[in-house]
């Protein structure tokens, strides 16, 4: 990640409420310049509410938000020069691909002469330079996001805002877009902000992630952080699953199956046995320390490719060093 | 802390919205409060409750008026409702051929003012019809027999219409389901159709029985001295010049088309809750008996459509019908008749600005009420008030505006503040009947329009804002270049009826401005019936005309927007 850059958006103390209901709670969050932060959560977790609020579309809130040091909340969008790409794409189906990006510009007022020029750099780098004469309608759900994010970076923003960008697209042209997104973002530098519920989408793009759960932000970190050393329940099983052993989260794939009985192995039945493609889920019954548990463990498919894990068996499994407990510390390890 | 973003856009937006908002409320709410207090009120302007509706039901006209309006509208509709079922079945499920141009002839009668149906009824069943020697002399077409087959005539195509959208389609696995199970022709028709169809049935005979309980130009062509609700009215306002009665009896009118608007409201929810999920078409099988039925059936009904117009065009083009049938063109020089203030080309001038005018201010309205929020009161207000010219005889809005425009003072109810009319500087100008074309025909383009904007991004204007581009730039650049088709489905509509109708501008006419509509009746009346046909056939070639142009530059549209309309 982009490190020691200096603080360009500072959201002070923001929040929004929909009669009785808060959309956002007491959000306070820097953005520092040039890097990629994606905000997590759930859908009606208010992130999509503070991308609006950051556009400058929702007006009444509480709170403040700086750039460089100075509030803009007066600021109309428009003057802000935020890039913004929604999750429709809201390309004008009346105008061709050069159109939609000549409008933008139109708007912003660029010289006419370096109009075209802009153009063919930005469709260069989205790719879309053969399909510069074409409408929107002619092009394919990825090709139209290019479009959109062409159209947004066009005039040079400040800021890039995606509204969950990939979300309509199909899995495949998700990852390819995801993997061009990123390129375009670190080439171009601009400091973007995304709105996303898929973690796995969050975690492969962002520098930071920032999650939200019922209108409050509820960690921010790196995704090695967040994916680790998640703060509360809900981030971990948030981003992946997890299970809470003496009140510790440990990822499934932590859990290791053992042959033989060692001081920290537990014993449990299988309940269930899901093929996954490049791993096994197994959940097992267990009961560690007199508390009866449902374990979730991950094995990569080419470990115990000899056993089957038929439902009732009974298995052994390790958990980590860390989360051994005191009883089993007094024991000889 | 709360932000405001006070700019002269948003400005600008707010009072759009507020003008919007003034216009509908001055030229549709007060006139029909002015309305409602004059039945209550003595000439003097004093409130006397209920004593003009007492005096209205002693006399005894009251009551037949009423009973004969019923039978007509009841008569009519049941009629019509049966021969449009019938042609909309053999349109939509039945093979047979040429079903666009089956669906035209269906149309024409939109194009014909009322009085055509009764003029050419005169031409058939007469005192000089060319059937009229095949009836018993007891028999007479002047009267409810004539009314009823006029009205017939008249609302066919609106019954029409709602019929096929309803049977256009259909959850095709209930007919596969009902094949599996061995059912016959009629037992799936009754059993699967029909029910399908309720609510379409329901609108179509509501629609059917206001359409034809207001009208005003056939019963006045061919009623002879029966009189019907609609005739009743305008014989106290512009015989008797009794504002009060009038507007009691105009309110007879106005409560079954507002008790209908509500039913047709509830019958078209309940239509779109029943086709919820999965209506697909299946291939219609071939089916002898049905294809020849129902082309017999499709040709005779465009038969007699045809031939009903071709009489009048026929006879207006005859020297002396049916005496002398030699061929001439003196009927269409209206120039030799005295018609006060009549001109054709000032009423095709009045029908396109009407229409220029109602188009902008429907497709605006439309706009901001669906998608600005600035002043949600006044968007909501809006919203309610462009439905209320759906529940609005003509009728009944031209004897409100000419006793909204004709009074120099408005008093405030309940108070004795008085304030001085404004807009009576309006009345006797053809503005007045360009309004009043606007506000009668404003719910159905109002809806066009809506339902058109409704398949727009609803992000635009957020997603242009962020690219610094004004409001104005997007609905002159976006919303309107896609809306394109619609506003000219708009501008056509609101031609075609300012050019037919009669019954709000039979009020509100003035002596250097006579439609062609209105002079018709006035042609009827001094005995030139050859010019009233004359006059009749006229505005349906004038609207086929337009009908043309709109279809000509459709396509030329569809050309150009093949690269890139979805919609």
């Amino acid at each position: 990640m982009m490190k020691a850059n200096k603080n360009l958006i500072q959201i002070e103390n923001v929040s929004k409420k929909y009669g009785n209901t808060f959309a956002l709670k007491n959000i306070n969050l820097e953005i520092f310049e040039g890097e990629f932060l994606c905000l997590l959560g759930p859908s009606g977790c208010g992130k999509s509410t503070l991308l609006r609020i950051l556009a400058g579309l929702e007006t009444n809130y509480d709170g403040k938000i700086l750039k460089n040091g100075k509030e803009i909340d007066a600021i109309e969008p428009g003057k802000r020069k935020f890039g913004m790409v929604f999750q429709s794409y809201s390309l004008f189906p009346n105008m061709s691909v050069e159109k939609n990006i000549e409008f933008a510009l139109k708007a912003f007022k660029y010289e006419k002469q370096k109009i075209n020029a802009k153009i063919e750099s930005v469709l260069e780098l989205t790719n879309l330079l053969e399909h510069r004469k074409k409408f929107p309608n002619q092009l394919s759900g990825g090709q139209q996001q290019r479009v959109a994010l062409a159209r947004a970076i066009a005039p040079e923003p400040t800021v890039l805002l995606l509204d969950e960008p990939l979300s309509a697209l199909d899995f495949k042209v998700r990852e390819e877009l995801r993997q061009q997104l990123k390129k375009i973002q670190r080439d171009i530098g601009v400091t973007t902000i995304m709105v996303t519920h898929d973690q796995e989408e969050a975690l492969s793009l962002a520098d930071r992630v920032a999650v939200m759960n019922h209108a409050e932000l509820v960690q921010i970190s790196t995704p090695e952080e967040i994916y680790r050393n998640p703060k509360s329940f809900f981030v971990a099983n948030f981003i992946g699953t997890m299970n809470n052993i003496y009140n510790k989260f440990i990822r499934p794939e932590d859990v290791k199956i053992s042959d033989k009985k060692g001081c920290n192995t537990h014993s449990g039945i299988v309940i269930s046995n899901e093929f996954r493609g490049f791993y096994r889920r197994i959940k097992l019954k267990s009961e560690i320390e007199n508390e009866k548990k449902e374990i979730i463990v991950d094995i990569p498919i080419f470990h115990h490719q000899d056993r089957s894990f038929n439902e009732g068996e009974s298995i052994h499994f390790n958990l980590p060093q860390e989360v051994v407990s005191e009883q089993i510390k007094e024991r000889i390890c | 802390m709360l932000k405001s973003n006070f700019s002269l856009q948003k400005t600008f937006l707010s009072l759009m919205i507020l003008s919007m908002f003034l216009f509908l409320f001055i030229f549709i709410a007060i006139p029909i409060i002015k309305l409602l207090l004059t039945s209550l009120s003595d000439p003097q302007g004093s409130f006397v409750g209920f004593e003009n509706f007492k005096e209205y039901f002693r006399q005894g006209e009251f009551r037949t008026s009423l009973v004969n309006s019923l039978i007509v509208s009841f008569s009519s509709s049941i009629i019509s409702i049966t021969l449009a079922l019938g042609f909309a079945f053999a349109t939509t499920r039945t093979n047979i051929k040429f079903k666009a141009v089956l669906k035209s002839i269906a149309m024409i009668p939109l194009f014909a003012p009322t009085m055509l149906y009764g003029i050419s009824l005169i031409y058939l069943f007469g005192n000089q019809g060319i059937f009229t020697k095949f009836f018993s002399d007891s028999f007479s077409i002047y009267g409810l027999w004539g009314i009823i087959i006029a009205e017939s005539f008249y609302i066919f195509p609106h019954l029409f219409l709602i019929l096929y959208v309803s049977l256009r389609s259909y959850d095709s696995s209930l007919y596969e389901a009902a094949d599996m199970m061995n059912a016959r022709g009629m037992k799936k028709f009754i059993k699967i159709t029909l029910p399908s169809i309720k609510y379409g049935l329901i609108t179509a005979f509501f629609v059917g029985f206001t359409l034809s309980l207001t009208d005003f130009g056939a019963p006045k062509i061919i009623g002879g001295r029966t009189n019907v609700l609609a005739t009743e009215v305008s014989k106290y306002i512009l015989g008797q010049q009794n504002f009060q009665i009038g507007a009691v009896a105009s309110l007879f009118l106005l409560i079954p088309a507002g008790l209908s608007f509500f039913i047709e409201n509830l019958a078209s929810k309940r239509q779109k809750a029943f086709y919820s999920h999965g209506s697909k078409n299946f291939e219609l099988r071939k089916n002898k008996f049905r294809f020849v039925f129902f082309t017999i059936f499709a040709v005779f009904i465009s038969v007699i459509i045809i031939g009903f117009l071709s009489v009048s065009i026929f006879a207006s083009v005859t020297t002396l019908w049916p005496y002398n049938l030699k061929l001439t063109l003196s009927n269409y020089d209206f120039s030799r008749f005295n018609m006060g203030g009549f001109n054709v080309w000032k009423t095709i001038i009045v029908a396109l600005v009407s229409a220029f005018f109602g188009s902008i201010i429907c497709f605006t309205n439309a706009y901001l009420i669906q998608k600005e929020k600035a002043l949600l009161p006044f968007q909501k207000a809006s919203r309610l008030l462009s439905m209320i010219p759906m529940a609005l005889p003509g009728l009944v809005l031209g004897i409100s505006y000419i006793l909204f425009f004709n009074s120099p003072t408005l008093s405030i109810p309940f108070t004795n503040i008085k304030i001085p009319n404004a807009l009576a500087f309006l009345y006797g100008t053809p503005v007045i009947i360009v309004i009043a074309n606007i506000v009668h025909f404003y719910s159905v383009p109002y809806l066009t329009s809506t339902s058109a904007l409704k398949k727009i991004d609803s992000n635009f204007q957020a997603a242009a804002q962020t690219m610094n581009a004004s409001k104005l730039t997007v609905f002159f650049k976006v919303f309107i270049p896609i809306s394109l088709p619609s506003l000219l489905e708009i501008f056509v509509y609101f031609f075609t009826n300012s050019m037919v109708t009669i019954s709000a501008v039979i009020f509100l006419y003035t002596a250097n401005f006579k439609p062609m509509s209105v002079a018709i009746i006035g042609m009827e009346e001094s005995g030139n019936i050859a010019v009233a046909a004359a006059l009749s056939v006229s505005i349906v070639f004038i609207n086929i005309f337009a009908r043309l142009i709109y279809i000509g530059l459709t396509r030329l549209l569809n050309i150009k927007r093949k690269k890139w309309d979805k919609f």
